[in-house]
């Protein structure tokens, strides 16, 4: 964080509100639609990785009951989509058979470690994404499908129990 | 475009003396940042807002912002991401 210069805030309101009816509002669209255009390839990049990162994050941390599943495979596929990068060519890079690219893509194919590894490094995320969604996956589709069949298991019962 | 409308923190996050949280205000104004990332426009990633007259060096000299005209202003993308990194990823 930089140098404060002095300035300390002794009220709680930080902000005006915007009234966004006014010419002043659409002066102020033009001029960020300039900085917008002023990007260069490299910070939409930075901007998209962030902004795929934050998906991701939400994602792993939403409420489980009511999240809409989202795959590895739809993630990735957003990736290659946001970052303009060919599915073979992502394949190819990262020494998989396009087929076998294909599957993981489609969910009939599982991540491991070390994809997860690899998929982390290269769209610069903490290496355990992968897996946590596909983790995630599981037990939301387990949860849905089995959820219920487990209930009569507890330690109550096993201590219960005589074998 | 994402504007961050109305920003408050309560009285005793504010002033030197007794403050409780010294973060309140950045890490309000890092999860706007955060949301603006969230856009579907070309807009992605800039934050605006109208800051209070007398806070406008302040945000300026803490939070990356700049002044896009008056006391209208953005938090570039960039800095957006400082802010995130600083104060939504204290660990």
């Amino acid at each position: 964080m930089r140098k404060k210069n002095g300035i300390e805030l002794n009220e709680g309101v930080l902000t005006n509100s915007m009234n966004t009816d006014t010419k002043e509002f659409k002066e102020l669209q033009l001029f960020l639609s300039d900085k917008v255009s002023a990007l260069n390839d490299k910070q939409r990049l930075s901007i998209e990785l962030l902004a795929l990162q934050i998906k991701i994050e939400d994602y792993l941390n939403s409420n489980e009951k009511e999240s809409e599943l989202i795959s590895v495979g739809d993630f990735l596929r957003l990736y290659l989509e946001k970052l303009n990068i060919k599915q073979n060519k992502l394949a190819q890079y990262i020494g998989l058979k396009p087929s076998n690219f294909s599957k993981i893509l489609s969910g009939s194919r599982r991540v491991n470690f070390e994809l997860s590894f690899i998929l982390s490094r290269i769209f610069q995320l903490d290496p355990k994404t992968w897996m946590l969604i596909q983790v995630k996956n599981e037990y939301l589709e387990m949860e849905k499908q089995k959820g219920d069949s487990f209930k009569h298991y507890s330690l109550e019962d096993l201590v219960r129990t005589k074998m | 475009m994402l504007i961050m409308d109305l920003v408050e923190i309560a009285p005793n996050n504010t002033g030197q003396e007794g403050k409780r949280y010294s973060y309140a205000a950045g890490c309000l104004i890092a999860f706007a940042c955060r949301e603006s990332f969230k856009l579907e426009t070309n807009y992605k990633g800039f934050l605006t807002f109208e800051s209070k007259t007398k806070l406008i060096e302040w945000y300026i000299e803490n939070y990356y912002a700049q002044i896009a005209m008056g006391q209208k202003m953005f938090i570039e993308p960039e800095d957006g991401k400082k802010l995130i990194e600083t104060y939504l990823k204290r660990g």
